[in-house]
């Protein structure tokens, strides 16, 4: 339904600096009332702190923003929500233990002389449900709902609040294929009763079906603002990622990968839930890549081979033999170590110094016949601290105190400590300081060129193009595809556009 | 703006091991106060240091065992119960078939209550300190019912020379007895891979597993080590005071849990200082000693103690 409608939202001329970081610049952005408006854009682009400006968490360093005409300025979230701006977040704002209704009604409760009434937020959240189409008993316990119903309680609690503007941030993030479908017909509800939506999402795919405009952001600004008919896939990527002078530098294969001789790895029908079990071989020297969009499936294929998530069937072959691996110990053993995730919280003891970090998984190697010989502890540490950079001026240092990158470095160190055979890496340079990010591909490249192997999770495609032999493309919860980098230069555009 | 930092950094790093070793400025202090105005009343005698030596013996000892446990990241809160339980199964196993039958079953039962607390903690995922109140009471239950709340006599000389009531020359056997838990436990801590991963299990128990620890099996054995030490003072307890009584232990776990925390370890684990721990409790002896002394009553030692603590634990480094 196409109108000239009015701007319900301008936001002309925004920039945003933090000390002295500029990360926004004159970025224009304008919503019309009743339409779907996608925000799309790479991490770090801007998304996120243009729509903390618009929320109220953040002030703006300069520029106007205006809603349904009035000029505003937010200094808190709480303005925001005054001025009619509601957002769902990817973390929802419900309380698990509670019920539906209670949720819709948190911190405002129907009350009569103090005690709530009950009987009434029931049926008026009955109400609020069934006018967004859906049905999801009120009594219910919010644990008790999936995840897909709990984004829908979400909404209507935001709805049931007048909120003429709603930011949806990667709503569809954990849904299946047909929970989406629910959302989106939710989303053309909303449409009719006059509400606008900003949608901000990865899934490119999915904004053909249900946006009406999008705008892309790139490195804080404004790239482009289309209407969807008038753009396709290939335009927006291209958008989202510009025409880069400097891509990344690819780091080439030194060895001499022999396919034809038995794999090192072999994963045969893992069950992930998607259309497809999935099985793939990995060879020694080679860096496997494994990319897809948030929640494809990547993640939980690396913690079903380290152990973590034992429960997962499949095969798991190791030269040649059938394993079975039901706890990170036994990934050891069979030595498979892992960069996890979130370094501080899952791979580092942060109050501990380098060389304790570094020493954690060979501790039963450093014994002599009663106690650690601390000697080679040390040099082991050492060793490692020289090989691969970290910038201190001792083994004693508490790791809390290294920058991001460095602690990364540690993490790792404590891995090739190990001597493992396949390293896995979840996402390494997640937070790490720029240098530090090539330095640490620069060692995965090298590890694989001493004949080992790698798998390699990176939310920054770019990475994966420069470090990787092959990679697997998830989606759903199903390999999808292969890039070789022998057949074709994995690209952070071929990736991003293979993985939608 | 590089030198400005570098100043306040190195102010704040004076400033950080004043308050680290804080508590032991604290101690001396009171050191030197009871020294000064005790001396009259023998405070510094030899006789009076080595009594501080006995009477800390069993607190010092479980402290031992209790540093490792909490330096893993759990409790105990049984180990009281398990004192008085010991006590007497060691003295009425004594009185039928002799010392050693007596100790192998005291030790025994020791391991057996740490396996159930274990499996409880490691095995049915129950916050440790939860199971452990609950061992705690069942335990207690026990021992007042074993011998219906009657005290068991002992009167096997070896056995009391040996656990407790002993002396070579001037040095009391409940001494030896401290000397020899303290060195074994520091240097399984300090030294061995085993302790390295009992302080990373504390420290961060995720990273520990993933670095491919057993934390389980860890835990475990901790919780049956902390069930054998306990079951140790009992043995000491029934030495010293020639019988076993179902009360030996009640008010132990208190001073232990002081004295591991006044000794530098944290109570959120990944620290295990069991020298400290040997120093908190007989900071702890020596205030007690000193109170007497000075002819406080009990009720006041309590109050006492219990103002001690608070200025340890407010003092300690808190992350």
């Amino acid at each position: 339904m196409e109108n000239t409608n009015q701007a319900i939202l301008e936001m002309s001329k925004i920039n945003k600096d933090f000390s002295g970081v500029q990360v926004l610049f004159d970025v224009d952005f304008e919503l019309k009332k009743g339409e779907v408006h996608a925000i799309i854009g790479q991490n770090g682009a801007g998304k996120s702190v243009l729509m903390k400006i618009l929320n109220g968490v953040f002030p703006r360093s300069s520029g106007r923003i205006t809603v349904d005409g009035t000029d505003v300025r937010f200094s808190n979230p709480q303005d925001a929500s005054n001025a009619g701006i509601g957002m769902i977040y990817q973390e929802f704002s419900l309380i698990p233990t509670m019920s539906v209704a209670r949720n819709i009604f948190l911190n405002r409760e129907i009350k009569k002389g103090g005690f709530t009434k009950d009987k009434e937020m029931l049926s008026r959240s009955k109400e609020i449900l069934e006018d967004l189409g859906v049905d999801i008993n009120p009594r219910t316990t919010l644990r008790d709902l999936s995840v897909s119903h709990k984004q829908l309680v979400e909404i209507g609690k935001v709805v049931s609040q007048d909120r003429k503007i709603i930011i949806m941030d990667e709503p569809t993030a954990s849904l299946t294929k047909g929970e989406v479908e629910i959302l989106n017909k939710v989303i053309r509800r909303l449409k009719e009763k006059g509400i606008s939506i900003i949608y901000i999402s990865h899934h490119l795919n999915e904004i053909f079906d249900v946006c009406d405009r999008v705008t892309v952001l790139r490195d804080g600004r404004k790239i482009l603002t289309e209407k969807v008919q008038d753009v396709d896939l290939s335009k927006l990527i291209e958008a989202m990622i510009g025409k880069k002078m400097t891509s990344g530098i690819v780091y080439e294969t030194k060895y001499e990968i022999d396919r034809s001789g038995p794999p090192k790895l072999e994963i045969k029908d893992l069950d992930l839930g998607g259309d497809e079990k999935i099985s793939f071989k990995l060879w020694p020297g080679e860096v496997l890549g494994l990319a897809g969009l948030m929640g494809a499936g990547q993640d939980r294929i690396i913690k079903a081979i380290f152990g973590i998530l034992p429960e997962l069937s499949k095969t798991m072959i190791i030269d040649g033999k059938e394993i079975k691996i039901k706890k990170p110990e036994d990934s050891l053993k069979y030595k498979v170590t892992m960069v996890p995730e979130e370094r501080q919280t899952q791979g580092l003891v942060i109050d501990h110094t380098i060389k304790s970090n570094i020493n954690l998984s060979i501790l039963d190697k450093l014994k002599g016949i009663l106690f650690i010989n601390d000697r080679k502890a040390n040099d082991i540490s050492k060793k490692y601290v020289d090989e691969l950079n970290v910038v201190t001026d001792t083994i004693f240092k508490k790791v809390k105190f290294l920058s991001g990158g460095n602690q990364q470095k540690v993490v790792i160190a404590k891995n090739l400590a190990a001597e493992p055979d396949i390293m896995i890496l979840n996402d390494p340079n997640f937070g790490v300081d720029v240098g530090a990010k090539q330095e640490i591909l620069q060692l995965v490249r090298k590890f694989a060129d001493t004949g080992k192997s790698a798998i390699f999770i990176s939310s920054e495609f770019e990475e994966v193009g420069q470090v990787c032999d092959r990679v697997l493309v998830l989606k759903d919860s199903s390999v999808s595809g292969e890039l070789s980098r022998e057949k074709e230069s994995i690209t952070e555009q071929s990736l991003l556009t293979a993985v939608q | 703006m590089a030198e400005k930092k570098l100043q306040s950094k190195s102010q704040s790093n004076a400033a950080r091991i004043l308050r680290e070793y804080a508590i032991y400025f604290i101690m001396l202090g009171i050191f030197i106060i009871f020294a000064i105005f005790l001396r009259d009343k023998g405070f510094l005698s030899g006789v009076n240091i080595m009594n501080i030596f006995r009477q800390t013996a069993m607190i010092s000892i479980m402290a031992v065992g209790f540093t490792f446990l909490l330096a893993s990241g759990e409790f105990d809160l049984s180990i009281g119960s398990t004192v008085a339980l010991s006590a007497l199964v060691g003295a009425l196993v004594l009185q039928r078939a002799g010392i050693i039958p007596a100790v192998l079953a005291a030790l025994a039962l020791g391991a057996v209550i740490g396996v159930i607390n274990g499996a409880l903690v490691v095995k049915l995922r129950m916050p440790s300190f939860l199971a452990t109140i609950a061992t705690m009471g069942i335990i207690h239950g026990f021992a007042r019912w074993i011998t219906h709340l009657q005290a068991v006599p002992v009167t096997n000389d070896r056995f009391t020379y040996i656990f407790g009531a002993g002396n070579i020359g001037p040095i009391s056997t409940l001494f030896i007895w401290t000397i020899v838990a303290v060195v074994v436990g520091h240097f399984i801590m300090a030294k061995t891979s085993f302790g390295r991963k009992v302080l990373a299990a504390g420290g961060n128990k995720t990273a520990a597993i993933f670095s491919g620890i057993n934390v389980t099996n860890v835990k475990w054995l901790l919780f049956i080590a902390m069930g054998m030490v306990a079951a140790l003072a009992g043995l000491l307890y029934t030495g010293r005071l020639h019988a076993a009584r179902y009360t030996y232990g009640e008010a132990d776990l208190f001073t232990v849990v002081a004295a591991v925390v006044i000794g530098g370890n944290s109570i959120y684990g990944g620290k295990g200082t069991v020298i400290g721990a040997l120093i908190g409790s007989i900071i702890l002896g020596m205030i007690n000693n000193g109170l007497i002394l000075f002819g406080f009553s009990v009720d006041q030692q309590v109050i006492f103690r219990g103002v001690i603590i608070l200025i340890a634990v407010a003092l300690s480094p808190k992350e």
